[in-house]
C-alpha cells in the first residue's frame, strides 16, 4: 500500500527593486540675445532658484523627483526614482510517495520551483506597485515644475529684453508687473 | 465570337468587376466557388483577359482621378492637364506579365480565403500592373475573410501599395516591411499616385480618424510604427526623384486632420494608459501624432524652394511646391504640426506656447 509523505522546503528572498520614471520637453527661448548669451542667464536663473551644476547641466532635487536642465540644448527633465528593499522567506508544503530516492528529489524539485515561482509573483506585485507609485508622484509633481519653468523662461526672456534695449539706446523708463509678469522698457534711440 | 470555358467565363467575370468596382455582393461568389481542374487560358480567354484589363484600367484610372486637371513633375518641368493630357501614349502604358496569369490561374481554383492554398508569384517580376491588379484585388476583398487571408500572404503583405493605402490593415501582422516606394515615384507608377492623390489624402484622414477608437496602447503603437516607416520611405522616395509634389497627398491630410481647434488629446484621449510610466505615455502619445511629426520636413521643402533662383535649375518645380504650399497654408499646418507635439508632452510650457503664438 502506498503512503504519502508530507514535505515541506523553504525559500528565502533578497532583492533591491527599482523603479523609475520620467519626462522630458524643449525649453525654448526666444533668440533676443547671442545664444551663449542666453544660456548664460538661463544658467544664472537656474542657480538664483537653487539648481545646482551637476556635471554640465543643473539639478534641483525635492524628496525623490529631480528637475534637470541642459542650458545648452534647453532639455528638461523631470525624474522620479525610488527603491525598496525586499526581504521575503516563505514555507510550502507537499507530499511524496516515497521517503527518500528520486521521485521525493522529484516532489521537492517541482514544490520547490513552485515556492520560487510564488516568491516571483509577490516581487512582480511588488515591482508594479512600487512602479506605480514613482509614476503617481512624478504626474503629481509635474505642475509644480511646470509653473517653475514658465518662472525661468519669463524671468530670462525679461534680462534678455533689458539687456537687447540697453543695446539699442538708452533706457529712458523699465516698470515691470510682478503679477501679471509683463515689462515695459521704453527706449531712447 | 469568343468562346470560353465556365472557370474562364468566371474569372473574367470576376476581373471585370474587381477593374469596374462592382459590390462585393457579385464578387465573393465568383471569388469563392470551387472549381478544380483548371488547365489553362485559352487563346480566346487571354485575348478577352488582355481587352478586360486594357479597357477596364483605363476606364478606372480616368474615372478616378485621371479626368481632374492637375498640374504634376515632368523632370524640370511643371505639366498641367488632365491625365491623358500630361504626357505622350507612349508614356502613359502599364504592362502587365506573366504574373497577372499566375495570380488569376491561382484564383481560378477557387477559395481564396483558404489559406492553405500556395500561392507562387515571381516577387522580382511583378510589373506595375501585376501589382496594380493585386492591389485591386485586395482592395475589392478587404472587408471580408478573402481580404484576410490575402493580407496574410505574400506578395500581399509586402506590397507596397496596400501599406500606403491601407497600414492600418496590414499593421497588426507584426511584419516590418522593407518598403521602396520607387515603383510609385517613378513612371509609370506615379501616374497612379497622380490619379488617386484625392483618394490616398482621404484614406489618412480616416486612418487618422479611426485613431480616437483605439484603447490598446500596443495597437496605437503597431498602427503608427507602421505610419511613421510609410512616409518616411515615402518623402524619402519622392524627394529622391524630384516628385515632391506626390507628397501633396500627405499635405492635403495634414490640413484636414491638423485643423485650429484640434487637440492633442483628439488622437489619445481613449487610451488606456494607466499601467504605463509616464515616459511610456510619453512616447506613445507623440508617436500617435506621426502625422505631425513629418511636417517640418515639407517646411524644409519650402525653405530650400523659397532660395531657388527664378535662373536656377528647378525653378518650375519649386513654384509649383511653394503654390502648393501657399495653398494649403503650409506655414500655419507646421505651426498646428508643432503646436500639438508641443502639447503632447506633460511638461511642455504654457509661455512657450503663448510667447509663439
Amino acid at each position: 500500500m502506498s503512503r504519502a509523505y508530507r514535505i515541506e522546503v523553504s525559500e528565502t528572498l533578497h532583492r533591491v527593486i527599482k523603479a523609475e520614471d520620467c519626462v522630458s520637453t524643449q525649453l525654448e527661448l526666444l533668440g533676443l540675445l547671442p545664444r551663449e548669451q542666453m544660456q548664460g542667464l538661463l544658467a544664472a536663473e537656474l542657480e538664483r532658484r537653487g539648481f545646482q551644476q551637476e556635471d554640465g547641466v543643473l539639478v534641483k532635487r525635492q524628496g525623490t523627483i529631480a528637475i534637470t536642465i541642459d542650458p545648452v540644448s534647453g532639455t528638461v527633465t523631470a525624474s522620479n526614482e525610488e527603491e525598496c528593499a525586499l526581504e521575503r522567506k516563505r514555507k510550502k508544503a507537499g507530499h511524496a510517495y516515497n521517503d527518500t530516492g528520486p521521485s521525493r528529489d522529484d516532489a521537492e524539485r517541482k514544490l520547490r520551483d513552485e515556492l520560487q515561482q510564488e516568491l516571483e509573483s509577490e516581487v512582480e506585485d511588488c515591482n508594479q506597485k512600487l512602479q506605480q507609485k514613482v509614476t503617481e508622484t512624478l504626474e503629481k509633481a509635474l505642475a509644480g515644475a511646470r509653473e517653475e519653468i514658465d518662472q525661468v523662461v519669463n524671468r530670462v526672456t525679461a534680462d534678455a529684453l533689458k539687456i537687447k534695449a540697453g543695446q539699442m539706446g538708452h533706457i529712458k523708463s523699465l516698470s515691470e508687473d510682478a503679477e501679471t509678469g509683463s515689462l515695459t522698457i521704453v527706449v531712447e534711440v | 465570337m469568343k468562346v470560353v470555358s465556365k472557370t474562364e467565363g468566371r474569372l473574367l467575370a470576376l476581373l471585370q468587376g474587381i477593374v469596374s468596382r462592382a459590390v462585393i455582393g457579385q464578387l465573393l461568389p465568383l471569388a469563392t466557388a470551387k472549381e478544380p481542374g483548371f488547365t489553362g487560358f485559352s487563346g480566346d480567354g487571354l485575348a478577352l483577359i488582355a481587352d478586360t484589363l486594357r479597357v477596364g484600367m483605363v476606364s478606372l484610372l480616368a474615372r478616378e482621378g485621371g479626368w481632374r486637371s492637375g498640374r504634376q513633375i515632368r523632370g524640370e518641368a511643371v505639366v498641367s492637364g488632365r491625365l491623358w493630357q500630361r504626357d505622350a501614349p507612349r508614356d502613359l502604358g502599364i504592362a502587365f506579365g506573366p504574373q497577372t496569369l499566375a495570380f488569376l490561374t491561382w484564383l481560378a481554383g477557387g477559395r481564396p480565403n483558404d489559406g492553405g492554398r500556395p500561392l507562387q508569384l515571381e516577387l522580382g517580376q511583378l510589373t506595375i500592373g501585376d501589382k496594380l491588379l493585386l492591389f485591386l484585388t485586395y482592395e475589392a476583398f478587404r472587408e471580408t475573410d478573402v481580404g484576410q487571408s490575402l493580407a496574410g500572404r505574400m506578395p500581399f503583405y509586402k506590397h507596397e501599395l496596400i501599406w500606403l493605402f491601407y497600414p492600418d490593415d496590414l499593421a497588426p501582422s507584426k511584419y516590418e516591411p522593407v518598403l521602396d516606394f520607387t515603383p510609385w515615384v517613378t513612371s509609370p507608377g506615379s501616374l497612379v499616385i497622380e490619379v488617386w492623390e484625392d483618394r490616398l489624402a482621404r484614406r489618412w484622414a480616416e486612418v487618422e480618424a479611426e485613431k480616437p477608437g483605439i484603447r490598446l496602447p500596443a495597437s496605437m503603437r503597431e498602427l503608427c510604427t507602421a505610419q511613421q516607416r510609410i512616409l518616411s520611405a515615402w518623402l524619402d522616395a519622392a524627394e529622391q526623384y524630384g516628385r515632391r509634389d506626390l507628397a501633396r497627398w500627405y499635405l492635403r491630410t495634414l490640413s484636414h486632420v491638423a485643423t485650429a481647434d484640434a487637440k492633442s488629446t483628439d488622437w489619445t484621449g481613449n487610451l488606456h494608459t494607466n499601467n504605463l510610466r509616464l515616459a511610456e505615455r510619453t512616447e506613445l502619445y507623440q508617436l500617435a501624432l506621426v502625422l505631425m511629426q513629418h511636417a517640418d520636413r515639407l517646411a524644409a521643402w519650402e525653405i530650400a524652394a523659397r532660395g531657388v533662383g527664378y535662373f536656377d535649375e528647378g525653378y518650375e518645380t519649386s513654384k509649383l511646391w511653394k503654390a502648393d504650399w501657399s495653398r494649403y497654408e503650409g506655414d500655419q499646418l507646421v505651426a498646428r504640426a508643432r503646436e500639438l507635439l508641443r502639447a503632447a508632452t506633460p511638461l511642455s510650457s504654457d509661455t512657450i506656447r503663448e510667447i509663439n503664438s
